[in-house]
């Protein structure tokens, strides 16, 4: 450990110096000026400090409070060694934030055991404090898997729902992107933004509890087949609702609102405007470029600019305009979405006439 | 081993072989610097280096007539002179500063005059010792 002993009294920090010496592998930094002294315990932190009172220039007592005062050296050990006997000395001594005293002449029966306790007491400071950080490391790195767990646990379940409908591919991959470039526009923190990227992927989570003869039904569905599809909105809702996961508390409000019109128009309860939550109105909008700008077995993909003019005309009835704004001022960032998340293409074959799903679909993003 | 020299009288003082009390107390300060002999000549030459500084301040702060410069000089020699147990030395030095304290002008010239006696007792009988380290 390292101490420093300011003295100005050559043979005392002799004395000093040697009697440091024989307490074990430590280092002593002598110094027989205050201002020297302070200086280099400000700028080492070393870890005990054994003071003179009387010194020229600076006395003990004033290095003690400019010690004090330092962040650094404000938990440090300090030792007033004086041969001023006045009651008065100490108790300004202790006042000023001396940790102990001791009167001169030097003994060293006294010196050496409370110098040795002294650096016992802040050895085992520094290992609480290690210990201390050990541990918030520990936590942070406890945090930081789980909640990349929940990112894998959200993207399987994401994954899930993908798997039942077969038309999405990459779709959640570029909803996600499009959803954070959107909510980065608008100014949402960092932290929000990390649970939109996942929570956004889960829109469509309800669609879990549509049956197969309506998902996957090829042709126009009943006004029936509508409805039940349409409630893939409050399904998804009530099975990420009420999580203690913040990430998958947005995702309850993505799956139930995504699909309200900003108009008031939309499903499943025909909110407007700002009473729909923002993230809903985020991925409403990512979701609607998504799916006309994506081919599909029914069609093709819309040019970009086309989707874009598809998106203005419905900016204040289907979108909220600040959305659309956002999205639309970013538009060599959503090329590089589209390119680095393209689909593969679809053959010929693949590519029918348009059925009547394809008309559906289209109100539906309409 | 003698214990700590918190007793400056002449009454607790040791005495040499000749029954007068000794100057300092030499068993006491090996003692305290662990038998180490080497130590001692080591700690005696730093003081006796620094003896002339102390006689130079004390004698100018005795002619500034200041009782703030006086008294720092003699609580410095009365620190340095404590390693070594020097009772008398350290009485003296204790004298004036008391006597600064209470800022008893007509006493500083003769205590003054007391401790430098004392201090060059002092510094005989070290120099005395440290011969004897040759």
């Amino acid at each position: 450990m390292d101490i420093a002993i300011i003295e100005d009294t050559p043979v005392n920090l002799l004395v000093m110096q040697r009697l440091v010496a024989r307490l074990g592998q430590h280092t002593s930094h002598a110094f027989c000026e205050p201002e020297p002294g302070l200086d280099w315990c400000l700028a080492n932190t070393p870890d005990l400090i054994i003071v003179d009172y009387m010194m020229p220039d600076m006395n003990g007592l004033e290095l003690i409070r400019h010690c004090r005062a330092a962040e650094a050296l404000k938990d440090t050990p300090i030792l007033m060694v004086t041969a001023a006997t006045e009651r008065e000395v100490r108790y300004a001594a202790l006042e000023a934030g001396a940790t102990d005293f001791l009167t001169k002449p030097i003994d060293q029966h006294e010196f050496c055991p409370r110098v040795r306790n002294m650096l016992q007491l802040r050895a085992s400071a520094l290992s609480a404090a290690h210990r201390a950080d050990e541990l918030a490391a520990e936590v942070r790195k406890a945090t930081a898997e789980i909640l990349h767990r929940e990112q894998e646990t959200v993207e399987r379940l994401a994954k899930a729902a993908e798997y039942r409908d077969p038309e999405t591919g990459a779709h959640i991959q570029r909803m996600a992107h499009y959803s954070v470039l959107i909510g980065k526009a608008l100014g949402l923190p960092e932290e929000e933004l990390s649970q939109l990227f996942s929570a956004s992927t889960m829109h469509d989570i309800g669609k879990l509890g549509t049956p197969d003869h309506i998902l996957l039904k090829p042709g126009r569905l009943t006004p029936e087949e509508l409805a039940i599809m349409r409630q893939h909105a409050t399904i998804g809702h009530e099975i990420l609702k009420d999580s203690a996961s913040p990430t998958l508390r947005m995702a309850a409000l993505i799956a139930l609102s995504h699909h309200e019109k900003y108009d008031g128009t939309g499903y499943p309860a025909g909110i407007a405007g700002d009473a729909i939550p923002l993230v809903g109105r985020i991925v409403a909008v990512a979701d609607v470029f998504d799916a006309l700008t994506s081919a599909r077995s029914y069609k093709p993909a819309w040019p970009v600019e086309k989707a874009y003019g598809h998106l203005q005309e419905g900016r204040g009835k289907h979108f909220d305009p600040k959305c659309v704004d956002a999205f639309i001022a970013h538009q060599d960032e959503v090329l590089s979405i589209l390119r680095e998340f393209a689909d593969p293409p679809i053959s010929p074959e693949d590519t029918a006439q348009p059925s009547p799903r394809q008309n559906q679909n289209c109100a539906h993003a309409g | 081993m003698s214990n700590a020299p918190d007793d400056f009288s002449d009454a607790a003082a040791p005495l040499d072989d000749t029954g007068v009390p000794e100057v300092y107390e030499r068993n006491w300060v090996l003692a305290q610097l662990g038998d180490d002999e080497e130590l001692l000549k080591e700690v005696i030459e730093v003081f006796l280096a620094d003896v002339p500084r102390h006689e130079q301040e004390l004698s100018r702060a005795l002619a500034s007539g200041d009782p703030v410069l006086l008294r720092a000089a003699a609580h410095s020699i009365k620190s340095a002179v404590g390693n070594f147990g020097a009772r008398h030395a350290h009485t003296a030095s204790q004298a004036l500063e008391d006597a600064c304290v209470a800022k008893r002008h007509e006493a500083f010239r003769d205590l003054t005059h007391d401790v430098l006696r004392e201090v060059a007792t002092l510094k005989h009988s070290l120099q005395e010792d440290l011969a004897r380290f040759q």
